[in-house]
C-alpha cells in the first residue's frame, strides 16, 4: 500500500494554492485505484463568493479534486500528471458539501491508453456519498 | 451468428456523441460523420468493455476511429472469438 502526505503530493502534482485539491493519499494502487482526502475549511477563499451567508463548496471544485486524484493514480504508473487534462466529466452531485466536511475521494481507472484515460469516481463525507460519476482525461 | 448487440453499441455511441440513437446509422463513419476524436473513442471503448465485458486492446483505438458502426460491430465480433 502506498500513501502520500501533502509534501509528497506536491511533488506529484504541479498544482498549488489555491488550486491544489488533495490533502492526503491514503491508498494508491498505481494505474488502478486511489483513495484521497480533501479537508473543507471555512477559511477556503472560494467561500468568499460561494455563497455569502451560506457556504457551499462548489461542485466544480469537487470535480477538480477528482481530476487531481486521477492525475496521481495515472502519473504514478509512469505517466505525467502535469500533462493530463480534463476532457469530459459526468459527475452527479448528491449532497451539499460545507465547511468542516472531509471529502474521501476514490478513483478507479476503467480504461487507460496513450491518448488518455477513463475513470470512475465516488466521493464521500463520512459514510454519505456526495458525488459520483465518470471522467475522461486527455493526455496533453 | 453475431454475439454483439448492434443496438447496444449504437446506444453507447449515441451516449458519447450526445446524439439520438436514430441519428447513428449503420454506415455512419465515427470520425467523418459523427465527429469522434481519440478521447471519445476511448470513452466508447471503456463503455463497451464495461457493459459488454469485452477486452479491447489499446492498439484497436485507431481501427475504431476509422470504422463505421457496422465496422465497429465486426471488430468486436473478431475480438470475441
Amino acid at each position: 500500500m502506498i500513501a502520500m502526505d501533502f509534501e509528497e503530493i506536491k511533488r506529484s502534482l504541479p498544482h498549488r494554492f489555491p488550486f491544489l485539491m488533495i490533502d492526503r493519499i491514503h491508498f494508491l494502487d498505481p494505474g488502478k485505484r486511489v483513495v484521497a482526502s480533501k479537508n473543507i475549511s471555512g477559511n477556503d477563499i472560494v467561500f468568499l463568493g460561494h455563497f455569502p451567508g451560506k457556504s457551499i463548496y462548489p461542485g466544480v471544485m469537487i470535480t477538480e479534486a477528482i481530476a487531481q486524484a486521477a492525475g496521481i493514480v495515472l502519473k504514478e504508473r509512469g505517466g505525467k500528471a502535469a500533462e493530463m487534462m480534463l476532457a469530459h466529466s459526468d459527475i452527479r452531485f448528491l449532497r451539499p458539501v460545507i465547511p468542516g466536511d472531509r471529502l474521501t475521494i476514490e478513483v478507479r481507472t476503467e480504461k487507460v491508453a496513450r491518448a488518455g484515460a477513463v475513470v470512475a469516481a465516488r466521493v464521500k463525507v463520512l459514510d454519505k456519498l456526495v458525488a459520483k460519476g465518470r471522467m475522461v482525461l486527455k493526455t496533453a | 451468428m453475431s454475439g454483439i448487440d448492434k443496438e447496444h453499441i449504437r446506444r453507447i455511441v449515441a451516449r458519447v456523441t450526445e446524439m439520438d440513437p436514430e441519428e447513428i446509422l449503420d454506415e455512419s463513419h465515427l470520425v467523418d460523420d459523427l465527429g469522434i476524436d481519440s478521447i471519445m473513442a476511448l470513452e466508447i471503448l471503456a463503455l463497451i468493455e464495461k457493459e459488454l465485458k469485452i477486452g479491447i486492446p489499446e492498439e484497436k483505438l485507431d481501427s475504431v476511429k476509422s470504422a463505421n458502426l457496422n465496422g465497429l460491430v465486426q471488430l468486436l465480433e473478431e475480438l470475441q472469438v
